[in-house]
């Protein structure tokens, strides 16, 4: 047990070494990043000047060293738009997106468990055909245009929510809710299938058998064995959702981390787009980690080799 | 199933084109099938000749002809059938040359995800121990991990280029393949007639090439039609975010960006590539579901 979680936080670790030496050398892959920070009225002497400053004249190996050791302090630059140190600009925007994430996603499980349940315990019938229909459905949609059609329709012509930005409760009617059907069309698709291994096994037979109610084996036996590749797959609908989560927040002018990388993007603000993306990748890699740990503390199977 | 014609052909030697026809000659389904099929051929037609039949040039301006709605509307034409965008340019123009970059980047993306993908799978399935622990794990890690950001990095160090789109859509597609395949391939391992050629010295990449790849050729065809429809949506979605295909070349997602500022007065500029991009998915996922369920009933479950 101890020795299957120290080879995960491990491989995290150096997941994390990856991903930092990939963001530290991006900046070089162009020649020299100094191209990308002064742009191009300026003068020899900005160059030499900046080179020191940013000890750019120093080896390789010894700049990324102070890299990462400026990472650890939090220092992540500062945003060549508003000169803005990106750790507090991370800071002051992140709420805004922890709000979207997380009730787009509790919307999304509220709908995709009860949804994935039904339709596996009615198979073939209507309800299952409707739910499974509607989630290729989901999962062919583009969300950034859906997003689009909802601001046309709702905001628009009938006028229910503000277009963008965050005033209100309001607000996060059209963005959360193009966040989670997203979500949902996957997860309703991976529960019903688990949910459809799960009541074909012997533990639902043996509950049967002992004269449980059919909703006490539904809800309680099947299910509660049916959640478990859904908590695996939750490491993988987060890097899913944090891609997502950038276009929809672009598209509803919503002010959070990912409107802040599309400005970023647009505007060639370089360091702010290099704090998000390692922000991003330490917070994917952290939630695989904690469902790799959560799973090897409530199925047996994950501890063999 | 139909009898094989060579009684000393090995089972599941070839791809298995009898379930096909069989699933063809029966009735289930076969409507949608094609309706999906004439979709997406229609695509592939715009594609190829879309730039040479657009009815108008994609990149002129018209400044006259500006936010004209499509023909249904008051106001729209039958020269401009979808409308045109806030310079005047026609949009059916623009979406139908917008297909071929649009086709020709998740084509790329596929192919190079699914050959990466399929030869690690097939090593690590094949050989076991380290270096399949190694793939396997690598695949684990590459799943869980937002790799668009990888684009959206090039994106403002090399500029937008449609090249980083493939490589960091593939940099994530190859875990997919790799893990399916692997799977298949430690199954097959422990068939009889493979283990026969093992015994009998045959050369590795023999065995490989002869009796492992046709055996899996049918689950990656099910797996790429499958993953088409998502290599899609990540390359409209980055060319909407600014880091795919650069403009002023027209790509279906950069042209979806392109309306959102008018969203208020021509709701079309948007919209009507959307759809387009909404159609192509939903027909390639179905079209994947199809083939999944005639070719290999295993694979239902995951």
């Amino acid at each position: 047990m101890i020795r299957h979680f120290s080879i995960r936080v491990g491989q995290a670790l150096l997941a994390l070494l990856v991903v930092l030496l990939l963001v530290f050398l991006s900046s070089r892959a162009t020649g020299s990043p100094l191209d990308l920070l002064l742009g191009p009225q300026a003068t020899q002497a900005d160059y030499a000047r900046l080179e020191r400053e940013l000890g750019l004249d120093q080896p390789i190996h010894v700049q990324f060293g102070r890299y990462a050791v400026g990472l650890a302090s939090g220092d992540m630059g500062k945003s060549l738009r508003t000169r803005e140190p990106v750790a507090s600009m991370i800071a002051s925007t992140a709420p805004a997106s922890i709000v979207l994430g997380t009730a787009s996603l509790a919307v999304a499980a509220l709908l995709a468990v009860p949804l994935g349940v039904f339709a596996a315990s009615h198979r073939g019938q209507l309800v299952d055909r409707a739910t499974t229909a509607l989630s290729v459905f989901w999962m062919s949609m583009a969300p950034f245009w859906f997003g689009i059609v909802l601001i046309a329709v709702f905001a628009v012509r009938l006028r229910w929510f503000p277009a963008g930005g965050n005033a209100g409760i309001r607000s996060i009617v059209l963005p959360g809710l193009t966040l989670a059907l997203f979500a949902t069309g996957g997860l309703t698709r991976l529960i019903r299938t688990s949910m459809l291994e799960a009541l074909g096994s012997e533990y639902v037979r043996l509950a049967r058998s002992t004269g449980a109610s059919e909703r006490r084996v539904l809800w309680r036996h099947a299910l509660r064995n049916a959640l478990l590749p859904a908590v695996n797959y939750l490491g993988i609908l987060f890097a899913l959702v944090i891609t997502v989560n950038a276009v929809v927040e672009a598209v509803f002018d919503w002010p959070g981390l990912g409107r802040m990388v599309y400005n970023a993007i647009l505007s060639r603000d370089f360091p702010v787009v290099q704090g998000l993306v390692l922000l991003a990748a330490t917070i994917a890699i952290g939630v695989n980690l904690l469902v790799d740990v959560v799973m090897l503390g409530i199925d047996p199977r994950t501890r063999r080799g | 199933m139909v009898e094989r014609a060579t009684p000393t052909a090995m089972p599941g030697e070839t791809v298995d084109l009898s379930r096909l026809q069989e699933r063809l000659r029966s009735n289930r389904g076969r409507t949608t099938l094609a309706v999906v099929v004439a979709i997406l051929g229609l695509v592939l037609l715009l594609g190829v000749f879309g730039g040479a039949l657009a009815p108008h040039d994609p990149f002129a301006p018209s400044l006259s002809d500006r936010l004209t709605p499509p023909f249904w509307q008051s106001g729209g034409s039958a020269e401009f059938p979808l409308g045109t965008d806030s310079l005047g340019r026609d949009i059916l123009s623009r979406i139908m040359l917008g297909a071929r970059s649009t086709l020709v980047v998740a084509t790329a993306a596929l192919l190079s995800g699914a050959l990466i993908g399929t030869i690690l799978g097939m090593i690590g399935g094949f050989f076991g121990g380290t270096i399949d622990a190694f793939i396997s794990r690598a695949a684990d890690i590459t799943i869980g991990f937002p790799m668009i950001l990888v684009a959206l990095l090039f994106a403002v160090t090399v500029g937008p280029r449609p090249e980083n789109v493939v490589i960091s859509v593939a940099a994530i597609l190859w875990a997919r393949f790799a893990r399916v395949i692997r799977g298949e391939v430690v199954s097959l391992r422990q068939r009889g007639y493979v283990e026969s050629a093992r015994v009998s010295h045959m050369p590795t990449w023999w065995i490989l090439l002869r009796h492992i790849l046709p055996n899996i050729l049918s689950t990656v065809l099910v797996l790429a039609s499958l993953q088409m429809g998502w290599v899609i949506i990540v390359e409209a979605s980055l060319s909407f975010l600014g880091a795919g295909i650069p403009l002023p070349e027209p790509a279906w997602g950069a042209m979806v960006a392109d309306g959102r500022d008018y969203i208020t007065e021509a709701w079309w500029i948007s919209t009507m590539p959307g759809v387009f991009i909404v159609v192509t998915v939903l027909a390639l996922n179905l079209l994947g579901d199809w083939l999944r369920d005639a070719l290999d009933p295993t694979l239902r479950v995951s």
